[in-house]
């Protein structure tokens, strides 16, 4: 989101130009510094250039406070200080240009780096200003290689000259971290010609009796209003607004400007009565002009709405270095992949296209990565854990995008403050930033119809209510005769939120997140006959989970800061095929985390933390054992029913410690230590951690990572029924060394190489164990063994605000030792290769499209060499071969995705269609067997599938 | 705590019966190939003093040439990936014995017993031996589970099959709720007797009304054993009847009818539908079979087939 700054230079030149005649020009001629960071204000000296004539230097620019705003404009991170000017250097004037009384204006883009030098200085636009026979300014507009009188190399060469504070962040610890910004930035070059009259500045007191005809700089305020930019109202904060009158036959028109203040407020002092012509012309703005009537005796307040060239969400031309505690962290603003092409809008799914994660089949929501099982990955929101991330197990996100600020993908050697996954860790964030003012939307789309509010209470408080609820029951229930089911409910999901965040003062934040999910299906076959009786009755599933999460955060000394969360949820899951098979789960989560960090100075952080959950809940099932990884399906009729009910209460405190230390300058390294109990199985985990970055050079960065991590089994792996109460807990050890190349700033490039050891993994058994004096079947143990290695390369661009996107490429390999086998074979989710390019790119008119392309390895699949059959259940057995012993055929797909967005002055309106599988490429994901397993076919997963959705922003 | 894994993982066994209608492979009622239907025992278990007869409805309408018969009676499997072949493990005793090569076998309980095999302590020496992998420990409550295994070839081609078979316990030998094959009455076509009758031109080939006479009777109430209490019995239960019908042309409403006390209507048990201008559509004469294969829930089985034509088929 780009906002900008004016800084006013050289205000005495311009208006001597003025004074001769020059009229009035849409093209205002200002020098001034554009931050893509929001509405700031920068304290600097005016700046007046050298020529042969004296530079009037009696007119002071615009003072202003460095540093943040208070939030009051939304588009602006809270924490951020632009770079300010130290050291300016006047360049030379042409002479060729002096002689032939030329100006001009020379846009340049120029990197401010974390030491405040200039680097990169690239010319971006050239315009050249004359006067005609009557004294008016024209402008010319030219390339810059039509610079016949030598201003681009002046400006240039002036511009290597200039020294910056530099722009700084405050991190999570409440540092302020340099970090190295693009600027754009406007040299003027401006003839200072003597005996200048300022007409329009001059203060005149009319005669008795006459109108005035000049502006009184101390007259009451009689014009004022807003600048909102169109379509989001956000107040354009630092914009001039110019205002003309043309005088009579032979006078000099009246002319003034006012900037924006903070509320987007503009305001005019004593104008003249008459018809003015109001002008705002700012970089990244279309022109916009309006006539406003001006009165002497009153006020006339006006608003005005100024469009944008662009309404893309890409994070532009802002090169920032976060904050990095992780050695592998890739972060996603919302935003950025809002547009990213076969999402749905949805933004935890893009992480299905970040190097390291398997493509899950049929488009489902598993996130596998790095070789791991898809139960291995820990999602959290705000740092406490999601009791479902998808509807139906992949639909849509139980959380919407709108409540979301950042997605963390930790893939491996993620630091002490994680814990309980072997995996990976995909972290949630909701949004901080307060919003300016009242919006929301209405989305209506294939899937469901969503609605979101979120609005400013006072100066401290803001709220959000989020809602929505899918429809497919409203489209399935007419077509149920015609596929003879009767749907007693059809398919319907539906999720709602609502927050509170309150700024109790200036160091302290209190939020309450509530929340609400439920999925559920249930149908039964108008005619059962042929269906075995146990299995009569239909189809019913439900998921649901309704909770709160309370956060109180407290910056409690300048050093110490204390983040503290406590989060309860009711879950349940309800299953039932006819009357013989059921799966009812019911539980409570209790959770409570608090992270105290103590930052005595830049170089030295620590970090101690405790992390509890405590999950009471009962389960009932009747089932046959499911396959554990690697094993083939059970059909239904074959193989034992077990029948389990059971009352569970799972407690598991953790505590964590690191340090982050930078002993040199661009070396930080993290050693940790956290410390895991499990109950079930009443055992202790202790899991060290470390790792390290080293900037080299502001280009390259190399990094490392290891540590120890732990995870209980699934519930029903311990259950006394379907599994074995005295499993131990599995164990990850995890390497990681990288590096990573700021290739200018628009792109950067990362390369990883991994390398897991998995032990202790849960794996089947046909063993039996004498257990409370009864010798029972031990259905699994710890014997299980796991090796992954491979790596990974993401290459990112953000290209000023057209062009976003990524190129990301794994390689890997994934194996499993199963309990009591001599030979390693194929994890279930191995993809040897796993290629993604993606990329959004902003067209003029509020258009965008995306792309997607995706080029995958097959998975491993076991053949299966025929069947036997059981008279007993009246069906074919599989006789399967060795294990993930055949892969399936390469996958892939291009997704492609056009948004047309409408601008309005107080609200928006979007189209999106997401065309997926484009060229309806008939990707193979499993075989289908015929009854006896001697023939096969593909299954295919989805053809070309179109969905489109809109959206009304206000 | 991550739960849903398991609801995914039941979720994925539910929907690998319904992944392949439509795929364009025959349906499993289809029989146009060298199949066994069924595998009888007569009676369907045995206790001390009696013998078994083990039949087998293995037929190919496509092929006249003879076949061959493999029986083995396993204690233990090498499990499916094996083909159900017999153990080769000697740790739990005997693993397996061959019973001949003709059409039908016979199984004598005390034979058994004289060559070494006693039921209890077989049983009994099962707990707490380290069995491996692929080897399952089986349910004594009732006796001993024995598996049947039989394999059919004919012209190069084979088929593997294999049924459950109970040596009882002597006391459950004795009881009066032991099973005995529940037996199938007439088929009759469109209230016709099936057998030999020839559909005429005039008939209505695409809903042939089949309808098997099953006497519901042949449902036995039984009281199973408590495994958790020895020597106590469960409350008593009526077995659960099913048909499998299979058929040589056309398609079939239902691949299996269901009779359960109290759950499904009393007459769906024996009733279907051919559709005979679908599937596989027969000529003007030719010889159409349909066999019905009845059984219990607790192992009792039998069976029956019927021959029939069309008249003048009009394309």
């Amino acid at each position: 989101m780009t906002q900008k700054y004016k800084y006013r230079e050289g205000v005495a030149s311009t208006r001597a130009r003025a004074s001769q005649g020059g009229g009035f020009s849409p093209n205002l001629r200002c020098a001034r510094v554009l931050l893509v960071f929001g509405a700031l204000m920068i304290a600097g000296p005016v700046w007046a250039q050298e020529d042969t004539e004296e530079a009037a230097a009696d007119v002071e620019a615009p003072t202003a406070e460095p540093g943040t705003i208070d939030g009051q404009d939304s588009a602006l991170p809270t924490g951020l200080t632009p770079p300010s000017a130290v050291q300016e250097v006047t360049p030379a004037y042409p002479q060729a240009a002096l002689a032939d009384e030329v100006e001009a204006d020379v846009v340049m883009q120029i990197d401010v780096t974390v030491d405040g030098r200039v680097e990169n200085i690239v010319p971006m636009g050239l315009t050249y200003y004359t006067y005609d026979a009557e004294g008016y300014l024209q402008e010319d507009e030219r390339e810059l290689t039509a610079d016949e009188l030598g201003f681009v190399p002046a400006a240039v060469e002036a511009m290597q000259g200039f020294e910056f504070t530099p722009a700084t962040m405050v991190d999570d610890e409440g540092v302020a971290q340099p970090i190295p910004v693009q600027l754009t930035w406007r040299m003027g070059f401006v003839i200072d010609y003597e005996q200048v009259e300022v007409p329009v500045v001059a203060e005149e007191v009319p005669e008795e009796g006459q109108p005035p005809s000049q502006i009184n700089q101390d007259g009451p305020v009689n014009l004022e209003g807003r600048l909102l930019e169109r379509g989001t109202r956000t107040p354009l904060v630092g914009f001039i607004v110019a205002v003309e009158l043309a005088g009579a036959e032979g006078e000099e028109p009246l002319y003034a400007e006012s900037v924006t203040d903070a509320d987007g407020r503009y305001e005019f002092r004593g104008l003249p009565a008459g018809e003015w012509r109001l002008v705002v012309n700012e970089a990244d703005y279309f022109p916009f002009e309006s006539s406003v009537a001006v009165s002497s005796t009153e006020v006339t307040d006006s608003t005005y709405y100024v469009e944008r060239n662009t309404y893309g969400e890409n994070v532009a031309t802002v090169t920032t270095t976060p904050v990095r505690q992780e050695v592998t962290r890739r972060t996603i603003s919302v935003q950025e992949i809002q547009r990213i092409p076969g999402n749905n809008n949805d933004a935890i799914r893009v992480v299905q296209n970040l190097p390291g994660v398997a493509r899950p089949a049929f488009g489902g929501g598993d996130v596998i990565i790095r070789g791991s099982a898809p139960e291995d990955t820990e999602f959290l929101i705000d740092g406490m854990g999601i009791p479902a991330v998808y509807h139906f197990g992949g639909l849509r996100a139980v959380f919407p995008s709108e409540l979301l600020e950042e997605i963390n993908f930790l893939p491996g050697g993620y630091s002490a403050y994680y814990g309980r996954a072997t995996g990976g860790v995909v972290e949630v964030t909701t949004r901080q930033t307060r919003p300016g003012q009242i919006g929301g939307h209405v989305d209506v789309n294939v899937f469901d119809t969503g609605v979101w509010l979120e609005a400013p209470i006072g100066d401290k408080l803001f709220v959000q209510l989020g809602g929505r609820r899918s429809y497919i029951d409203a489209i399935l229930l007419p077509l149920s005769d015609a596929l003879e089911l009767n749907f007693t409910t059809a398919p319907r999901y539906y999720d709602a939120q609502a927050r509170v965040v309150w700024d109790v003062n200036q160091n302290n934040r209190l939020s309450l997140l509530t929340f609400i999910s439920d999925d559920l299906i249930d149908l039964v076959q108008e005619d059962e006959t042929g269906i075995d009786p146990e299995q009569r009755g239909g189809i019913r599933a439900r998921s649901y989970f309704n909770g709160a999460q309370l956060a109180w955060t407290s910056q409690i000394t300048e050093t110490l800061r204390n983040e503290m969360r406590v989060q309860v949820y009711n879950q349940g899951l309800n299953f039932a095929l006819g009357q013989g098979l059921y799966f009812n789960l019911k539980n409570i989560e209790h959770a409570y985390r608090d992270t105290l960090t103590w930052s005595p100075t830049e170089r030295f952080t620590f970090r101690y933390g405790m992390d509890i959950r405590a999950i009471p809940g009962d389960i009932a099932v009747r089932a046959p054992q499911p396959p554990a990884e690697g094993q083939e399906s059970v059909d239904l009729g074959q193989g034992e029913t077990i029948e389990v009910a059971q009352n569970f209460n799972f407690y598991q405190p953790a505590q964590f410690v690191e340090v982050d230390v930078v002993p040199v300058e661009g070396l930080s390294i993290r050693p940790g230590f956290r410390m895991e109990y499990y109950r079930p199985p009443e055992q202790w985990a202790f899991q060290p951690r470390l790792a390290a970055r080293w900037q080299i050079n502001p280009t390259v960065l190399v990094k490392g990572a290891f540590g120890s991590f732990h995870q209980d089994p699934q519930p029903f792996e311990t259950s006394d029924g379907f599994g074995n109460p005295d499993l131990r807990l599995e164990q990850a050890f995890h390497y990681v060394a990288g590096t990573e190349l700021t290739l200018g700033t628009a792109v950067t490039a990362n390369l990883e190489l991994f390398y897991k050891d998995l032990n202790q993994l849960v794996s089947p058994s046909n063993n039996t164990v004498q257990r409370n004096g009864e010798t029972v079947p031990e259905f699994y143990n710890n014997d299980g063994d796991g090796r992954i290695f491979g790596a990974e390369f993401l290459v990112r661009a953000n290209v000023d605000t057209r062009f976003s996107g990524w190129v990301a490429y794994t390689i890997s390999r994934s194996e499993r030792l199963d309990a009591g086998s001599d030979e390693w074979r194929l994890f279930d989710f191995d993809q040897t290769h796993i290629l993604t390019i993606l990329g959004t790119y902003n067209l003029p008119k509020n258009w965008s499209i995306g792309a997607r392309f995706r080029l995958v390895s097959g998975n491993p699949a076991t053949p299966l060499l025929g069947g036997a059959f059981d008279v007993d259940s009246n069906s074919y057995v599989r006789v399967a071969g060795e294990a993930n012993s055949i892969r399936q055929p390469a996958f892939h797909q291009l997704d492609i995705r056009v948004d047309k967005r409408w601008v309005y002055n107080r609200w928006m309106l979007n189209l999106y269609l997401d065309l997926q599988n484009a060229y309806n490429r008939r990707n193979q994901e499993d075989v289908a067997y015929s009854y006896d397993f001697e023939e096969s076919a593909p299954f295919t997963g989805l053809p070309i599938i179109p969905s489109f959705g809109i959206r009304a922003e206000f | 705590m991550k739960t849903y894994a398991y609801t995914g993982a039941l979720l994925s066994i539910t929907g690998v019966l319904s992944a392949c209608g439509g795929m364009g492979f025959e349906e499993f009622y289809e029989v146009s190939k060298l199949r066994t239907l069924a595998i009888g025992a007569e009676p369907p278990e045995i206790g001390p003093g009696q013998s078994a007869t083990f039949s087998t409805l293995t037929v190919n309408p496509s092929s006249d040439a003879p076949m061959t018969y493999q029986w083995e009676a396993c204690l233990f499997t090498d499990g499916p990936d094996a083909y159900y072949a017999c153990s080769e493990s000697t740790e739990a005793g005997v693993a397996g014995f061959p019973l001949g090569n003709a059409p039908e076998a016979q199984l004598n309980y005390d034979t058994l017993t004289a060559a070494g095999f006693d039921i209890a302590e077989i049983c009994a020496s099962l707990e707490g031996i380290d069995l491996p992998d692929f080897i399952t420990l089986p349910d004594c409550t009732r006796g001993l589970p024995l598996t049947i295994r039989l394999v059919a070839t004919q012209g190069g081609v084979t088929e593997v099959s294999k049924k459950t078979f109970t040596l009882l316990r002597p006391e459950e030998a004795e009881r009066e709720d032991v099973n005995t094959s529940p037996v199938a009455g007439e088929l009759t076509l469109n209230g016709q007797p099936a057998q030999g009758y020839v559909l005429s031109a005039d008939s209505t080939l695409d809903e042939v009304e089949l309808s098997l006479d099953v006497d519901l009777s042949q449902a036995q109430t039984y009281e199973p054993p408590d495994p958790a209490n020895a020597g106590q019995r469960l409350e008593s239960n009526v077995e659960e009847l099913n048909v499998a019908w299979f058929t040589t042309h056309g398609t079939l409403e239902y691949s299996r009818t269901y009779y359960a006390q109290g759950i499904t209507p009393v007459d769906e048990l024996g009733s279907n539908t051919l559709d005979l201008t679908t599937g596989v559509e027969p000529e003007t004469g030719e010889t159409i079979t349909l066999w019905a294969v009845l059984r219990d829930d607790r192992g009792g089985i039998s069976w029956r087939s019927w021959s029939f034509s069309v008249a003048t088929i009009t394309n």
